[in-house]
C-alpha cells in the first residue's frame, strides 16, 4: 500500500483540474456540451431575458453536497442566506455583488504585498506598469486599470492552466485566471489593495442564460471592495457575479488555495423567475 | 507486407508487419529515433522514440504539430485546430494515450481540412510516439502502433531495473485523461529509488486541452526517510516547475529551482525528518494491521501541493473488510479514499473537485515492494 505518495501524484492532478476548471468563461466563446469540463449544470425555469436585464437581483437556489459549508462560505462573503434545504441552499444575489458586501471586513494594510501570484516587483509587471503609468491618468482608476488589463492580454485562451502575474506580463495570454491575477497585481502595485475571487458568473443572452466557472479582482477603494473583471470588460450581456472564495494562498502552494475555492463550487444551479 | 525487425540502437527492439521508407534516423539533439512506416495512403506513419524521456503527453501533443507541418505545403497556413478524441488505456503493461486533433487551414482563402491521429506509450522511460496525418486508416494506424508497443524491448543500461512497478489510469467522470507508472529500484548504495511519471491531458473547451506531464524521483533511506528528491513538470510544452530537495549540514533542507518561470529558493529549516514515498507505504500498510478508525499521520514533501514546506499527511482506515478496505488520506484541503485489498494493493481511490470526480484505477501491479 503505498497509499500516501499517492497524494503527490492525486494533489498533481487536482491542481491541474482546479487551475483549468476556475476559469471557464471567456467573453466570446460559449460552448454547450458536457463533454468538457464546462458549465455548471443550471437550470432557468420561464427565463425571461428583458427581466434578466432589467434585474437588480436574483434568486438562486444552489445544490451542493454540504449545504452547511456553502451557507458558512456564503456568509463569509456578507451574504444571507434565505433558506438552508438537505440539498441547497436559496439566496439573493445583487448585481457586482461584492461591492454590496464586506465593506468593514478589510483589515487594513492586507492585500498589498507582492507575492508569488501577485509578484508585482517582478521585472516583467514592472515593466508594464511603466507602459500603464504612461498611458493612464490618474493612476489609481479601477475602470483604467481594468482596461489596461484587458488590452495588455490579447489573446484570450484557454490553454494556460493558473499563471502568475509576471508570466501574464509577459506572455500575454491567458483566460479569466490570467486577467485577474495581473489585475490584481497591478492594482496593488499603484496602491489599491486587491485580491483574487473564485466563483461562478451567470450570463443572459437573448436566447438562454448560463453560468461557468469564473475568476475576478475585487479591489478595495473608497471603503469598499469594488468587483474588477478584465476578461469580461467588453461583455455587453448582463450578468451576475456568485463568489464563492478568496485566493488567500497566494504563495507557492496556490493550487491547493484554488482547489478549496473549486471545491465550494455548485454541483447544480437554479434560477428562480423573476 | 514484409516482416521487418527494428533495433534502435542497444537499447529497443520492434517487430512489426510492415514496411520502411528508410532505415530509422537517429536525431542526436533531440534524443530521439524517426522511422516512417508505409502505409496505403499518401503520407507514411511517422514514429518516434524518445529516450531518457518523462513526457511522452507532451511529445505526443506536439509532435502532431511538427508532423503536419513536414506534410503541408508553404502556402497552406494552420488557423484552428479542434480535439477530436482523447484517452488513455493499458496495452499489455504499458501505458498508452491517444489524441487525434482535427485542423482547419487556409490556401490561398480555400478552406482545407485535415486531422491527425497520434498515439503514444510509455516504457521505461522511454516515448514510443507515432502520428497519422492521412484522412482516414485510423485501423491501419491503430494496428501498426498495437503491434509496435507489443513487439517493444527496451534494454537501456542508463535505466535501473526496477523490483516494483505500477500503473494506474487516471480518469475525469467516465473519460480516460492519463495514467501515471511508478516504479522502484535499488542504487548501487542501496537507497531505495522512487519515480514516477504522470501525465495528464484534459480538455477545458473543444479547442483546447491542456497537457502536463510530471516527473518525480525520490532517493530514501531503507526505513523510509526521505533523502533528497527531485521533480518537473512539463506543461503545454513549457517548464512550468524543475525543483530540487536536498539536505545539508549548513543549510538544512533547501528547495532550490525554477517555478512559474521564476526562480525559487524555499528554505524549508533542519527540525524535520520527512518522509519517503517508502516510508509512507511502511506506514500506510502497518495501518492495515491496526482496528478501524486507527490514524497516523507524518510529515512529507508533497510538492505538487506546496513545494515550500512539509506538509503533514493523515491517514484514516475509515473501514476494515476482507480485500475492501477504505483509507481516508488527507492533506489539506484535500481528501482521498482509497481501496485498498488485503495484500496491501491500491485497487483504486478517488477524489472530488467540486462536481467532478476524479478516479485511479490500478492496471498494472509488477513486483513486490521490500
Amino acid at each position: 500500500v503505498q497509499l500516501s505518495n499517492r497524494i503527490q501524484w492525486v494533489s498533481r492532478f487536482v491542481a491541474l483540474v482546479s487551475l483549468v476548471f476556475a476559469c471557464q468563461a471567456v467573453a466570446d466563446d460559449y460552448t454547450d456540451t458536457d463533454l468538457y469540463i464546462e458549465q455548471i449544470k443550471t437550470e432557468f425555469p420561464q427565463y425571461d431575458y428583458k427581466k434578466f436585464k432589467k434585474a437588480d437581483t436574483i434568486s438562486l437556489s444552489i445544490y451542493h453536497p454540504s449545504p452547511s459549508f456553502l451557507e458558512k462560505r456564503w456568509r463569509e462573503f456578507g451574504f444571507s442566506t434565505n433558506a438552508v434545504r438537505s440539498k441547497y441552499i436559496q439566496v439573493t444575489v445583487p448585481k457586482l455583488a461584492i461591492s454590496q458586501s464586506n465593506a468593514t471586513i478589510y483589515k487594513e494594510g492586507s492585500y498589498v504585498d507582492s507575492t508569488f501570484v501577485l509578484d508585482y516587483e517582478e521585472d516583467s509587471v514592472q515593466s508594464l506598469l511603466k507602459e500603464f503609468e504612461a498611458e493612464n491618468s490618474p493612476v489609481n482608476s479601477i475602470k483604467n486599470t481594468a482596461r489596461f488589463i484587458d488590452n495588455w492580454i490579447p489573446l484570450k485562451d484557454r490553454s494556460r492552466g493558473f499563471d502568475v502575474a509576471s508570466q501574464v506580463a509577459e506572455n500575454k495570454i491567458g483566460d479569466c485566471t490570467e486577467h485577474a491575477v495581473l489585475l490584481g497585481a497591478t492594482s496593488r502595485a499603484i496602491g489599491n489593495p486587491a485580491r483574487v475571487v473564485l466563483g461562478l458568473v451567470i450570463i443572459g443572452t437573448e436566447q438562454q442564460a448560463m453560468s461557468f466557472g469564473h475568476a475576478w479582482t475585487e479591489i478595495y477603494a473608497d471603503g469598499r471592495w469594488q468587483l474588477a473583471d478584465a476578461a469580461l470588460r467588453g461583455l455587453e450581456e448582463p450578468a451576475f457575479y456568485v463568489p464563492f472564495g478568496v485566493l488567500e494562498n497566494e504563495g507557492p502552494g496556490y493550487s491547493m488555495g484554488l482547489f478549496e475555492s473549486i471545491a465550494a463550487l455548485p454541483t447544480k444551479l437554479v434560477l428562480e423567475p423573476i | 507486407m514484409s516482416y521487418k525487425n527494428l533495433a534502435l540502437g542497444d537499447d529497443h527492439n520492434f517487430s512489426l508487419l510492415g514496411e520502411l521508407n528508410a532505415d530509422p534516423v537517429w536525431n542526436s539533439e533531440g534524443e530521439y529515433w524517426n522511422f516512417e512506416v508505409n502505409h496505403k495512403g499518401d503520407s507514411p506513419f511517422e514514429c518516434f522514440v524518445f529516450t531518457g524521456d518523462f513526457e511522452p503527453i507532451n511529445r505526443l501533443s506536439t509532435l502532431q504539430e511538427v508532423v503536419i507541418g513536414w506534410y503541408m505545403r508553404d502556402d497552406v497556413e494552420i488557423q484552428n485546430k479542434l480535439v477530436l478524441r482523447s484517452g488513455a488505456h493499458v496495452q499489455g503493461n504499458i501505458p498508452v494515450a491517444g489524441l487525434d486533433y482535427l485542423y482547419y487551414m487556409d490556401e490561398k482563402g480555400d478552406a482545407i481540412i485535415a486531422t491527425t491521429q497520434g498515439q503514444v506509450a510509455y516504457n521505461n522511460e522511454h516515448a514510443l510516439v507515432c502520428v497519422n496525418v492521412d484522412f482516414g486508416y485510423r485501423k491501419s494506424f491503430n494496428k501498426v502502433f498495437t503491434e509496435l508497443v507489443d513487439s517493444w524491448e527496451t534494454n537501456s543500461k542508463k535505466v535501473l531495473d526496477p523490483y516494483y512497478r505500477e500503473v494506474y489510469i487516471v480518469s475525469l467522470e467516465e473519460y480516460s485523461v492519463g495514467f501515471v507508472d511508478l516504479s522502484y529500484s535499488k542504487d548501487s548504495d542501496g537507497d531505495t529509488v522512487y519515480q514516477d511519471v504522470t501525465s495528464f491531458m484534459i480538455r477545458p473547451d473543444p479547442l483546447s486541452v491542456q497537457t502536463s506531464d510530471n516527473y518525480h524521483l525520490e532517493y530514501s533511506t531503507p526505513d523510509g526517510y526521505l533523502i533528497n528528491a527531485y521533480t518537473y513538470e512539463v506543461s503545454n510544452d513549457e517548464l512550468e516547475k524543475s525543483l530540487s530537495l536536498n539536505f545539508t549540514d549548513k543549510d538544512g533542507w533547501v528547495v532550490e529551482g525554477t517555478m512559474n518561470g521564476k526562480s525559487v529558493t524555499f528554505d524549508l529549516g533542519d527540525d524535520d525528518y520527512p518522509v519517503s514515498s517508502l516510508g509512507h507505504h511502511q506506514i500506510s500498510k502497518s495501518l492495515l494491521t491496526e482496528e478501524e478508525g486507527a490514524t497516523a499521520e507524518y510529515l512529507g514533501w508533497v510538492e505538487s501541493a506546496d513545494p515550500s514546506k512539509f506538509m503533514k499527511t493523515t491517514l484514516e482506515l475509515t473501514r476494515k473488510d476482507t480485500d475492501n478496505n477504505q483509507i481516508l488520506v488527507g492533506i489539506g484541503p484535500l481528501k482521498i479514499n482509497a481501496n485498498v485489498n488485503d495484500s496491501g494493493a491500491a485497487k483504486s481511490f478517488g477524489v472530488r473537485v467540486g462536481d467532478l470526480q476524479m478516479n485511479y484505477y490500478l492496471e498494472v501491479s509488477e513486483g513486490a515492494i521490500e
